[in-house]
């Protein structure tokens, strides 16, 4: 009931998103009071949505839980397990980068591009694309997939690979079920059981009494080991006692490779699997501190910041033809920002805000009036260049982050705002009202002379059916009115009209003041709220789940990590010792 | 032994699908000689008893007409009534005309969003959880499969699922269809991946390693145990992943098995595509494409059912603005076409203009394509229309949300909507009701009277409901149903 009626102005923790902080509720009084408050004034536009019973059973809520606990993060000695409140056990599909990562290290380099399937996967706005409910196989990528392992299979099986030689060095005994005996545990990053083995070498059996030839049966061996679900998915289900869930080492060594460097374990967490060591703390922090030194981690990083930002979209995103951003323009952009990001993920002794605060930005000829610069002194080449500090800081003011999320032909207040409040600043909106009405402007008012701003205002957002979330809203996409569809910077548009890029932006707790995007930018990216959600994100694709903000694993982790010294290896250890890494709830 | 499995956990026993029984019937073998069927459509059609109906679902975004204002526009009796200038393009298809002015959908929520999951489901109980992690936007999800998908377990074949950019909120596509586990059902987003999946690239049936029929053979018994030996230690959310993975796994085994025993089409012939999609189609490029693979489809009886969503991002059609200029698309007028020209109401003229110039565009193409089937002979000797009902809808009546008063236009279908001595050609005028206390079901199955709630206006609307039109539609293909979706919207009454 909180959540339906009293967290997209509340915020889901009672901390203020759009409306104010419940911790600072000054007509609560005592739960009589704040039922009566409720009564008559909640929600807000219409009161009458929450009658007599639920303004009663939402008092109740609010006083004895968020009134009486005050503090959005979970310090308290009680575990998740103990609260009843671990996340449930899930299987995670390979994306498309994963299952690459996999097939190439198990066998090497060797396939040509026509290997790779296409999974299809919707790339959600919001949240991370990892989320293991949202990669599915379906009746049309099931059909990419197998003609992936049909190249996969046969480049193996002629090319100068082991298994493509053995049937000219050695006898088809020692070659049939080389697949399995030898790829099998790499491949499906366990070793294979008696009762895993026993249908595939009845399979065989038929297979050879059919009339199969020793080829058939390897490349049989083959197809079922990769098409196999045991391939396909990521294990996280463990095993249950008791309504718990404790994955096996083998799964929390695939957990911990694929969330941190991106592909299959490696020798040494097999070897440690196979002695059981990864149920140790001790030895998962081991294994964790080898891992993140490594390139693949770096690499891991990026596709993060780019999923956070949701960058890779400026590749697709619809821009009137008059801006003539063009597909090699579109290329730069997305390559300029990585290479922003790539030069700050080396040292994992900063904070993960770090890249998010980049100032190193790489321009070529083609990009270069985006920056405000000429193009005269650059190549077609990105190279570290330097833009003027009075017009940006940080990746939230590069003109890939900003084109990606303006609207086809103009800045987007809406657009942007929206962007920054649900997925960097992981607050709850409600939905929009059903019927969205326009306001008339004044007869003597000009659209073309009157700003951007003012006629979000005047027509939209000053209805009392739309102020309530757009007094936040709004804020949020003041803050980019320097920079225009592409991201360029201005101080006017519609060639008179100057910009107003000031305002006031609360977000649970914190109140940022701002007189320009550079003001802005600074004051978000030092935000709390902020650096919160940077975590929350981080947290969420390492476990490829949507997690509420008020889900205890968040919670717990957010209380380790919200200091100010907090670095990406204190962020990436404080998750690899959560309950959640190693037990699994069975709640639903 | 080989274990069980339990597909459909969450179906309720009154959503399982009657079996089909068809019986064999004589082909005209002239037509083959003729050329007017390629010998693999008069293969199929030996094993095929009598000609099938086939069903094409095209849902546009923001709906087909003017909600209640449409309504109004149309006058006359039932054999007698003028068509609105939007849909003029059907002048030509008039005798194939059902025109149905209005079918209430569900009324709670935002009304898109809800809208997508309860279209063709008819089955999105009220205040429903949205499903953002698995249907990829603020989307409730439906307690009960979906129209297309009832009948392509019915008739035993693939259902084509195109969407012409109708998606939003970052989802390639909207979640429209749903099986028995009420996951929602992929659509191809390009015409070109659909062509490679669905012709060029069919999964062959021979290898240049190995033996690829018996290795076959034993291939997919193999990937169905390990499925079902993996799914007894799973929870039923994780079960669902698996069983979808076992659906493609049956669903390209069969397609294997036909890819072995049929010609796969080629351009050049009267049952084949008439060109190759590429990668770099135009919005109306693409839907040509969907259509032509529609027809071919259902020509060579591969599949029998289709969806086809089509999207508002299309800047290629032409309108005049109130003082007599042509345009062509409607990026110079705005760039956000659904508040700014969907909801035209209360906007300038033009915003009207365009919405009517944008709508119309699009039931031009649709009447083509029908125009296409029904110069197409049919295994019986009638023309491909006469055996396909082509049904449009919207997730929403108009641009302006309303979802009481739905227009919907039924085309094609020959005798099956026969009435009396007349075919079609018909408007069906809904009587109109005040649902001021309409009440529904909520998640647990409860009715809940909802006649307070300010999601739930009180107002005059179609007396008749989209899950009536399902019900019609499914007992016209043979299925053996009496009601579609969740009990309070099916009325029972709707005669077409």
């Amino acid at each position: 009931m909180f959540e339906s009626q009293c967290s997209s102005c509340h915020g889901e923790l009672g901390i203020g998103a759009a409306f104010q902080e419940l911790y600072e509720c000054d007509i609560c009084g005592d739960e009589s009071a704040l039922y009566t408050a409720i009564l008559t004034t909640m929600p807000v536009p219409t009161a009458s949505d929450c009658g007599e019973e639920c303004s009663a059973a939402l008092a109740s809520y609010i006083y004895n839980d968020f009134l009486a606990a005050p503090g959005t993060l979970d310090t308290s000695d009680q575990s998740c397990q103990e609260q009843g409140k671990l996340s449930p056990p899930q299987l995670r599909r390979l994306t498309s980068r994963e299952y690459k990562a996999t097939i190439v290290s198990v066998f090497g380099d060797i396939f040509p591009d026509t290997a790779w399937p296409s999974f299809g996967d919707a790339l959600p706005t919001l949240g991370m694309s990892n989320n293991a409910n949202l990669l599915s196989i379906n009746s049309l990528n099931f059909e990419s997939i197998y003609m992936s392992v049909d190249v996969i299979v046969e480049t193996l099986l002629t090319s100068e690979h082991d298994l493509g030689t053995c049937l000219d060095t050695e006898t088809p005994e020692q070659c049939i079920k080389r697949p399995h005996k030898e790829y099998g545990a790499a491949l499906w990053r366990r070793p294979l059981t008696a009762e895993d083995r026993k249908p595939l070498d009845a399979s065989l059996a038929r297979l050879a009494a059919a009339g199969g030839s020793p080829l058939d049966q390897m490349a049989f061996d083959l197809k079922a080991l990769l098409l196999s679900p045991n391939f396909l998915y990521r294990h996280e289900i463990g095993k249950e006692t008791e309504g718990i869930s404790e994955l096996d080492s083998y799964e929390i060594a695939s957990l911990l490779s694929y969330s941190i460097i991106g592909g299959p374990p490696d020798q040494k967490l097999m070897w440690a699997a196979a002695k059981n060591e990864l149920v140790n703390p001790a030895d998962i922090e081991k294994h964790v501190a080898r891992l993140i030194e490594s390139q693949e981690f770096g690499q891991q990083l990026l596709e993060f910041y780019k999923d956070f930002l949701k960058v890779d979209n400026i590749l697709t995103v619809p821009k009137q033809e008059h801006l003539n951003l063009t597909s090699s323009m579109r290329d730069a952009l997305l390559k300029s920002i990585e290479l922003s990001i790539e030069s700050e993920v080396g040292d994992l002794d900063q904070p993960l805000m770090a890249a998010i605060n980049s100032n190193n930005f790489f321009v070529n000829d083609l990009i270069a009036p985006l920056f405000g610069l000429t193009s005269d002194s650059l190549s077609g080449e990105l190279a570290l260049t330097e833009v003027s500090i009075e017009e940006r800081n940080g990746l939230l003011t590069h003109p890939a982050f900003l084109t990606t999320h303006s609207k086809e032909g103009s800045s987007g207040i809406v657009r942007r705002g929206l962007f920054t409040l649900l997925q960097m600043s992981c607050q709850e909106l409600g939905a929009p009202p059903e019927v969205l009405t326009e306001a008339a402007l004044p007869v003597d008012m000009d659209p073309d002379t009157t700003s951007s701003r003012e006629l979000l205002h005047l027509r939209h957002s000053s209805q009392a059916e739309c102020s309530v979330c757009h007094k936040t809203i709004d804020p949020a996409g003041f803050g980019y009115e320097n920079f225009d569809a592409l991201g360029r910077y201005r101080t006017i548009e519609k060639d008179v009209v100057p910009i107003d890029a000031s305002g006031s932006l609360t977000l649970g707790a914190e109140t940022l003041n701002f007189s320009n995007s550079v003001e802005f930018t600074g004051a978000l990216m030092s935000s709390n709220t902020l650096k919160a959600c940077l975590t929350k994100r981080y947290f969420e694709r390492f476990s490829g789940a949507s997690l509420k903000q008020s889900s205890c694993e968040n919670k717990k982790l957010q209380a380790s990590t919200l200091s100010e010294t907090a670095t990406i290896r204190d962020i990436i250890q404080s998750i690899s010792q959560l309950e959640s890494l190693r037990l699994r709830g069975n709640q639903q | 032994m080989r274990p069980t499995i339990d597909r459909n956990h969450h179906t309720k026993p009154n959503q399982r699908p009657a079996n089909l029984n068809i019986k064999r019937r004589t082909l005209l073998k002239g037509l083959a000689g003729a050329g007017i069927l390629s010998a693999a459509s008069v293969d199929q059609a030996f094993a095929e008893t009598s000609a099938p109906l086939r069903v094409v679902l095209i849902p546009l975004q923001h709906g087909w007409g003017h909600g209640s204002d449409l309504c109004e526009q149309i006058s006359g009796s039932e054999f007698d009534f003028n068509l609105p200038s939007i849909w003029s393009p059907f002048e030509k298809l008039r005798d194939q005309l059902l025109v149905i002015d209005g079918l209430r959908g569900t009324f709670w929520g935002n009304a898109h969003d809800v809208s997508y999951a309860d279209l063709f489901t008819a089955g999105v109980p009220y205040k429903a959880a949205e499903k953002r992690d698995t249907l990829g936007g603020p989307f409730p999800g439906s307690t009960s499969a979906s129209i297309d998908y009832l009948l392509e377990e019915h008739y035993g074949k693939g259902t084509l699922r195109f969407s012409a950019r109708y998606h939003s909120f970052g989802a390639s596509h909207h979640p429209l269809s749903f099986n028995h586990r009420q996951q929602s059902l992929p659509f191809y987003t390009q015409a070109y991946d659909a062509y490679n999946s669905l012709y060029a690239s069919t999964p062959s049936a021979t290898s240049k390693t190995g033996n690829a029929g018996i290795i076959l053979a034993e291939l997919f018994p193999y990937l169905s145990n390990d499925v079902a030996k993996q799914l007894q230690n799973l929870n039923v959310t994780q079960q669902d992943k698996l069983l979808s993975y076992l659906d493609a796994s049956e669903s390209l085994q069969k397609k294997l098995a036909s890819a072995a025993s049929s010609t796969a089409p080629t351009p050049g012939s009267s049952a084949q595509l008439s060109s190759i999609p590429d990668k770099k189609q135009s919005i109306n490029e693409s839907l040509d494409s969907y259509f032509d693979m529609i027809k071919v489809s259902f020509t060579n009886d591969t599949q029998r059912v289709a969806v086809l969503g089509i999207g508002d991002r299309n800047n290629q059609f032409q309108w005049t603005d109130s003082e007599g200029n042509s345009h062509s698309g409607y990026s110079d007028y705005t760039g956000d076409f659904h508040h700014n020209i969907a909801h035209y109401k209360g906007k300038p003229e033009d915003a009207r203009r365009i919405n009517d110039a944008w709508t119309k565009h699009y039931a031009s193409k649709v009447a083509d394509f029908a125009e296409s089937l029904r110069s197409t002979i049919d295994i019986d000797g009638n023309t491909l229309l006469d055996n396909t009902i082509i049904v449009l809808t919207g997730e929403v009546g108009d641009g302006n949300h309303g979802r009481w008063n739905k227009p919907h236009i039924v085309i094609g279908g020959g005798d099956r909507l026969k009435r009396g001595d007349r075919k079609m050609g018909r408007w069906l005028n809904v009587p109109k009701i005040n649902v001021a206390a309409a009440g529904t079901e909520d998640s647990s199955g409860m009715f809940v009277s909802i006649q307070d709630d300010a999601d739930w206006r009180s107002g005059v609307a179609a007396q008749f409901t989209h899950a009536d039109l399902w019900t019609k539609i499914g007992q016209l293909s043979g299925l053996s149903m009496t009601s579609f979706g969740i009990p309070s919207m099916n009325t029972q009454a709707l005669d077409i």
